[in-house]
């Protein structure tokens, strides 16, 4: 059975968008098209994030690591955030990202310790204000407000441990 | 003094992997200790003992003094302390003494003295070595602060007496930005040392860091190994080093070595060391500190003189005298080091802890890596970043940075974000490359936004490598859930499914 799809892509939340046709000929060997350009690709697992990936002869050894539909590309030394978006998933995308504006929910940007909450619910607070300081690997890293607004929710306390993802707080 | 049969590491990771390499060498028995952040760390495994000195997982986990004296006391054996942790702490190194437990470094009295940048400081002046004109005493009192950094004269640095590692230092450009620097620098020093006392020092414009590694032994023998350029820096911390540095002349070489012996000598100091001084453009040097220890970046030294560092940290702590005599000690080549951390550049050097899933180490010719990671490890949030230091070696500069080229793009390290992006950015810079840089290179002369910035490269191999990706994330996803909802279904529904999700995929 070749397996066929459509997706639309962005790197790093760039405006440009691509359209990226592809069509599984075997089970490592891949025909991609983006935006109309076609390369052969042979795409082997090598470990849990380490792809080889030859694309029209060029051999490439990459780390790709996944998070639903983003993935963070490392190839060399540069590195590339992509979007992959079927169809359906970018309408989604376009309907609900205009119903986000005024809330910014704040999230932990990686793994590590509350040390110290400098905000109390209700406060008001600037962009760029500190609302806490969070400790992983011996370095301090202020959370900073996102904009202007007040302190909505405060998902923290000091001492409490939180994993990459995790809700901080709300500022709106 | 007796041979040292047996030692502990009071430390983990590359370092402990590092000094028991040698003892292996040696003969020499070794023991680890460890925390249950760290049971399957590498340095558990590679000594003969291994003791679980605490079950809590934060940063203080390794500095349980008593805990680390019994273990030794127990194994018999003497105590390496590798670097950071215990290895500059006058009590901890009293207290073997008191015990009886012989310490692979130098005395708590040179600790102590060194350790003190005001005592360091005087004591060097006595020595006759150059120092940074500032204050010679400790000041807590901000107007008196004030009166002396106008005396010394604008940009000046406040910096914490009994600081490192960048903490409690602020660079103050003007006067009006004086106070509330130095209300802030004072307050994160007295939370990271406990003592909020500073001084103060004249800038020097286009700063150079570069140090001089020193060996003594107890019997007033002094030498050095040449000298390292450690100017590239990230928040005062070194990330790249070289040796020998591409900028000092001959001249300033020759001035530097001797002052540095002098004042090892002149203070009776013993076991590896550094001098750490800071050059200026005009190439004037001054005193900055001297690392009573084993410093991270010792391995391009000991590839540029063959020398092995520990081995003559062992010999002085067992009371011998240094292998070599200065002028047995010969410069070869050359030789970098990238340090390389759990952090993710292209997101402003956020930490990135976790799960290593793939590690291949770089090999073949002049390449030295010391790591304590492998596929499967964990890299604890507890501890420092750095989960490796990856050497380079050529007979020349050129030739070294090639090598660290190649070494960097053999380095595959999945499952966390590492700095290797950014050194690499590095290695390509031109100032870099012209060997033109100073401290101040990763501020001025290096774009930091180049990490994050992709307009100028091709992103179509990321793009189709995400895409194949996504398809087949999406057809796994599709065969688990037709698997879990087979569950106590019919074969023609089944079958519905199935043929729905050919239709869907086909």
């Amino acid at each position: 059975m070749i397996t066929k799809r459509q997706y639309f892509a962005t790197v790093d939340k760039g405006e440009q968008e691509y359209t990226i046709d592809i069509v599984e000929e075997t089970s490592n060997v891949f025909t991609v098209s983006i935006d109309g350009k076609t390369s052969t690709v042979d795409f082997a697992r090598m470990g849990d994030n380490l792809y080889s990936i030859i694309i029209d002869g060029r051999s490439y050894d990459i780390d790709i690591t996944e998070k639903g539909d983003n993935f963070s590309v490392l190839m060399g030394g540069d590195h590339f955030d992509v979007e992959v978006l079927d169809e359906m998933k970018r309408l989604m995308k376009l309907r609900t990202s205009a119903g986000l504006e005024g809330r910014q929910v704040i999230e932990a940007q990686m793994p590590g310790m509350i040390w110290k909450v400098l905000v109390e619910p209700e406060q008001e607070v600037k962009a760029g204000q500190p609302l806490m300081i969070l400790v992983a690997m011996k370095m301090e890293n202020e959370i900073k407000a996102p904009k202007d607004g007040v302190v909505q929710e405060l998902f923290v306390k000091p001492d409490q441990t939180v994993a990459a993802g995790d809700k901080l707080a709300v500022v709106e | 003094m007796p041979d040292i049969k047996k030692i502990l590491v009071a430390n983990r990771g590359e370092i402990a992997i590092r000094v028991f390499r040698t003892c292996r060498r040696l003969g020499i028995k070794t023991v680890a200790i460890y925390t249950n952040a760290d049971r399957t760390a590498p340095h558990v495994r590679y000594a003969d003992e291994a003791y679980c000195i605490s079950e809590a997982d934060n940063d203080t986990s390794y500095l349980k003094a008593d805990k680390i004296i019994e273990i030794a006391k127990q194994a018999g054996a003497a105590i390496h302390p590798g670097y950071g942790f215990y290895s500059e702490n006058p009590t901890f190194v009293q207290r073997l003494e008191e015990e009886g437990i012989i310490f692979i470094g130098p005395s708590a009295e040179h600790i102590k003295l060194m350790g003190s940048k005001t005592g360091a400081r005087n004591a060097m002046v006595e020595a006759g070595v150059p120092v940074v004109p500032g204050t010679k005493n400790a000041i807590r009192d901000v107007e008196e602060a004030k009166k002396t950094a106008r005396e010394v004269g604008y940009p000046i640095m406040l910096k914490a007496v009994h600081g490192g590692g960048g903490k409690g230092m602020r660079l103050v450009k003007s006067e009006e930005d004086f106070e509330s620097s130095f209300r802030m620098a004072s307050s994160e020093a007295a939370n990271a040392f406990g003592n909020g006392d500073m001084y103060i020092e004249k800038f020097i414009i286009g700063p150079h860091h570069v140090e001089i590694q020193v060996l003594g032994d107890k019997h007033g023998n002094a030498l050095h190994l040449f000298e390292r350029e450690c100017s590239i820096q990230r928040r005062h911390q070194k990330v790249i080093e070289e040796a020998p540095s591409p900028f000092i002349n001959d001249a300033t070489r020759a001035k530097m070595y001797d002052v540095a012996v002098k004042a090892v000598k002149a203070i009776g100091y013993y076991s590896a060391g550094t001098m750490e001084f800071i050059v200026g453009e005009d190439q004037n040097f001054y005193f900055l500190e001297m690392n009573t220890r084993l410093q991270v970046e010792h391995p391009i030294t000991e590839m540029i003189t063959g020398v092995d560092i520990v081995t003559e940290m062992i010999k002085v702590a067992e009371g011998k005298t240094l292998t070599y005599k200065q002028e047995e000690i010969v410069r070869n080549g050359h030789a970098i080091e990238c340090r390389i951390y759990a952090e993710d550049p292209s997101n402003n050097f956020a930490p990135s802890p976790g799960l290593i899933t793939v590690y291949e180490t770089p090999g073949g010719p002049n390449v030295r890596v010391e790591s304590g990671a492998f596929a499967g490890y964990e890299v604890p949030l507890y501890y420092d970043p750095m989960i490796a230091k990856v050497c380079s070696f050529g007979k020349t500069r050129e030739s070294a940075i090639i090598a660290m080229k190649r070494i960097l793009t053999e380095y595959k390290v999945s499952g966390i974000k590492t700095s290797i992006p950014f050194h690499q950015r590095v290695l390509k810079n031109e100032t870099f490359l012209a060997g033109n840089y100073d401290t101040g290179f990763i501020d001025s002369k290096f774009d930091m936004e180049d990490l994050q910035r992709k307009e100028q490269k091709d992103p179509s191999v990321a793009l189709i490598a995400a895409a194949i990706k996504q398809l087949l994330s999406e057809k796994i996803s599709a065969q688990r859930s037709v698997t879990r909802r087979d569950v106590g279904e019919s074969n023609w529904k089944r079958f519905g499914r199935l043929t729905s999700l050919g239709n869907r995929l086909g």
